[in-house]
């Protein structure tokens, strides 16, 4: 099964970074008995100016990813992993690699409902954004 | 002419200023209030004015008809916001709340297989000062100033994020009925993003409402650094001038050169004026608002009779 890690760095040594649409790389990863690397991809959607979730799922979409582990993700985005059959689990706090073995131990819980929206964009309004209630479409 | 309340850091005021200044232009002028902070307008609040909906504000929304499109993707790669989702293989699709109806997937599609729609964004009110309203005490809003002023106000769709295009959409329709009347105060949002860009932008003074602190402050310099790039003529307003630290907007007013035209004290009175949804600051701004527009309508009146 193939899985996607979101990741601070390019290796199954990178710390899991708990930004889903901004986060700086995707680690890929086979986890079958053994945990196997693919690849580190790129994330484009890091400095997307919006829908960086959007693109971010989409680009894991594309690899065929079939798990996703990474902190809370936004309502659009959920919405793209929706639509490909794609879970998400929440990060833990780690390596990517730490991360990979809860998950084959089954300790790392589903996220089945989005998150706030925006919340790794930069430079928001002042006193706005963010902070919304769980659920919600924005 | 066109006043624009501004003043980068929320919570400072800006609304309070813009319903005051209004209410108390519109004793003398015929004045337009419009307000622009589309994600929470609350001027109609501020002067207890029912709003009644004029028109909702629409934009273009791509249609996909999956019999011709052949799933080569390009309808997604110029979307710069991100809101078609295309996989290999599989038919693109929209995530319209995040469409800012661009029209560029429409241009970009070999197949002619996206068609235009539409979908509302937000809606246009209007509302009237009233003279018999329990808020008000008796005879406050005479007949004259209830003739003499009109509020707009726009409102962006809940969950929609293009309140840049309800700004635009609101200050058109404004800007329709700004023969009748010789001043428009705009109310804009926090910020000094595109939603605040659209709403100062054609106007001949803007008042930027700030507070005392490290952050009003920082928002402020902000907000002055843009009305610098934009060419705005600025002048700066204080609020809960009494309290915090005024050194800090004056040596920023020093610096930046401009002027600090009225300090509004923190006081019981202008709460309860508020909390009450009556026009807050009162006497505070009459005098001020007068000598501003009579500054302002000459400057306006010389201009023209220029050769």
């Amino acid at each position: 099964m193939k899985i996607a890690v979101a990741a601070t760095g390019e290796n199954l040594d990178s710390g899991a970074s708990p930004v889903f649409g901004r986060c700086p790389y995707f680690i890929l990863a086979e986890v079958n008995d053994e945990i196997q690397e693919i690849k580190a991809l790129n994330n484009p959607a890091m400095t997307a100016g919006g829908g960086a979730g959007i693109q971010a799922a989409q680009l894991l979409a594309e690899e065929k990813a079939k798990v996703i582990i990474s902190g809370s993700v936004g309502p659009n985005a959920f919405e793209v992993l929706r639509r490909f059959n794609m879970k998400v689990y929440e990060i833990q706090p780690g390596t990517v690699e730490e991360n990979l073995k809860l998950y084959k131990k089954g300790e790392l819980e589903e996220i089945t409902v989005p998150g706030p929206e925006n919340r790794g964009r930069a430079g928001m309004g002042a006193g706005r954004g963010g902070g919304r209630g769980v659920g919600r479409r924005f | 002419m066109r006043i624009a309340i501004t003043g980068g850091k929320g919570g400072t005021g800006k609304s309070t200023v813009a319903t005051s200044i209004a209410y108390e232009m519109a004793k003398g002028h015929r004045t337009l209030l419009v307000d622009c902070d589309v994600e929470c307008p609350d001027d109609h609040l501020l002067l207890s004015i029912s709003r009644e909906k004029v028109q909702d504000v629409e934009t273009l929304l791509p249609s996909f008809n999956q019999k011709t499109c052949q799933r080569c993707g390009n309808c997604s790669r110029v979307c710069r916001q991100n809101a078609l989702v295309f996989v290999t293989y599989e038919y693109p699709f929209l995530i319209p709340e995040q469409c800012n109806g661009c029209g560029a997937c429409i241009l970009a599609c070999p197949e002619q297989a996206i068609t235009e729609d539409s979908q509302v964004i937000g809606t246009i009110y209007q509302g009237k000062l009233e003279t018999q309203k329990d808020s008000f005490e008796q005879g406050m809003v005479t007949k004259r100033m209830a003739k003499n002023f009109l509020l707009i106000s726009g409102e962006v769709a809940v969950g929609c994020e293009a309140s840049t295009l309800v700004v635009n959409a609101t200050r058109k329709y404004a800007s329709q009925l700004e023969d009748d009347y010789s001043l428009t105060v705009i109310d804009t949002a926090a910020g000094t993003h595109c939603n605040v860009i659209a709403a100062l932008m054609d106007t001949n003074l803007v008042l930027a409402v700030s507070e005392p602190t490290p952050l009003g402050k920082h928002d402020l310099d902000l907000i002055l650094k843009l009305l610098e790039k934009i060419g705005l003529e600025a002048r700066i307003i204080t609020n809960r001038a009494n309290i915090g630290n005024l050194n800090l907007i004056k040596a920023l007013a020093d610096e930046k050169g401009v002027k600090i035209v009225l300090e509004i004290p923190y006081k019981k009175e202008i709460l309860e004026h508020y909390s009450r949804g009556v026009p807050a600051l009162g006497d505070l701004v009459s005098q001020f608002v007068v000598d501003m527009v009579k500054e302002a309508l000459l400057e306006e009146s010389s201009v023209e009779e220029e050769p």
